[in-house]
């Protein structure tokens, strides 16, 4: 039922809720679409019912604005959270199917590339490989968790602030893997970095994708702050 | 009946009146206040974040259908909902048969 009024109570309160919340848009506008819906509904039932103002009624049932702006903003920030902890999931073997292909094509061995590299260089390399295994687990075992503590109740605002923490640190230690093994490059022989073309790109690229895991954890910190 | 009481419970209560259906928000407010005789006195936006939530937990799942003319989300029971739901009601009777003994025995009988 369309209100006639100069100003639309369920309106007021939809671009009030919009206006406290920050998420990725996609997520906040599905949070707002179905917030409307059921103030919709409400007033739809008022109405039927003979209230005098069922959309002023609708708004007043539906709850303080500032404790529902928390509660879905917790909604938002673990939403942001639980895409930075996906995106590591699937960035990792992504990129490093990208490397390896490439490697293979245009360098063929990694530890022989431009000949012998010693011990040490060997062991760096291989750490750097197997770190990123590890963050990727840890990454899907911190979204299985919060499956479980969200079944158990656990405040949401927490969860988001633990997905945004592990993301950040997660893309933080694949960042890092990444400038470690460019230094331990650099010092062996600077001209083992002028690799082909698609492989600096590829280098390049996971540098840009652990970045942006990075800006979405911390935005997850942010959306989850205070 | 108040907020504050339903915390602890309001998982159980969307749990089980989505029990072999598939219902809207909105719907399931209803529900909950028509099962409840309209006792139940919860701000209705807070239902909302709690089937997100129950959604992200892997017991509920949601769709956006055609419902009644207009598109609205939808939710109901995955299979590990269906077993929590027994379990939370399992859990119940047993606190309430407890209770029950104690409260809803009258006074105890006095000692000669």
């Amino acid at each position: 039922m369309a209100h006639t009024g100069v100003s639309d109570p369920i309106a007021d309160y939809i671009a009030a809720l919009s206006a406290r919340l920050r998420g990725p848009s996609s997520a906040k506008a599905d949070l707002l679409a179905e917030a409307r819906d059921g103030l919709d509904d409400a007033a739809e039932a008022y109405a039927a019912a003979g209230h005098p103002d069922p959309r002023g009624r609708a708004v007043a049932e539906f709850g303080d604005l500032t404790c529902l702006a928390r509660a879905y903003q917790a909604e938002l920030g673990v939403a942001e959270g639980a895409r930075a902890l996906k995106s590591v999931l699937v960035a990792v073997p992504v990129m490093h199917a990208l490397w390896q292909t490439n490697q293979l094509v245009w360098i063929g061995s990694w530890s022989e590339y431009g000949g012998p590299v010693p011990e040490w260089y060997r062991a760096v390399a291989d750490v750097n490989d197997w770190i990123g295994w590890v963050v990727m687990g840890l990454a899907g075992l911190a979204l299985l968790a919060g499956r479980l503590l969200s079944r158990r109740g656990v405040e949401t605002r927490r969860l988001g602030r633990a997905a945004g923490f592990l993301g950040a640190a997660g893309s933080f230690v694949l960042l890092l893997n990444l400038v470690v093994l460019l230094t331990a490059t650099a010092s062996l022989d600077m001209s083992r970095l002028l690799m082909p073309l698609p492989c600096l790109a590829v280098g390049a690229g996971m540098f840009i994708v652990h970045g942006r895991i990075l800006v979405l954890a911390h935005r997850s910190l942010k959306f989850t702050a205070g | 009946m108040k907020a504050d009481a339903l915390r602890g419970h309001l998982d159980a209560l969307l749990l089980a009146v989505l029990d072999g259906r598939q219902l809207h928000g909105y719907a399931i407010i209803e529900a909950l206040q028509a099962r409840s005789g309209g006792a139940l006195d919860l701000p209705t936006g807070t239902v909302y974040p709690a089937l997100r939530r129950l959604e992200r937990g892997g017991l509920l799942v949601s769709e956006w259908s055609t419902v009644g003319g207009r598109k609205r989300r939808t939710y109901r029971l995955t299979p590990a909902g269906t077993r929590a739901l027994a379990t939370e009601r399992s859990a119940w009777r047993e606190f309430t048969a407890a209770i029950d003994g104690i409260l809803g025995g009258g006074p105890w009988p006095t000692q000669a």
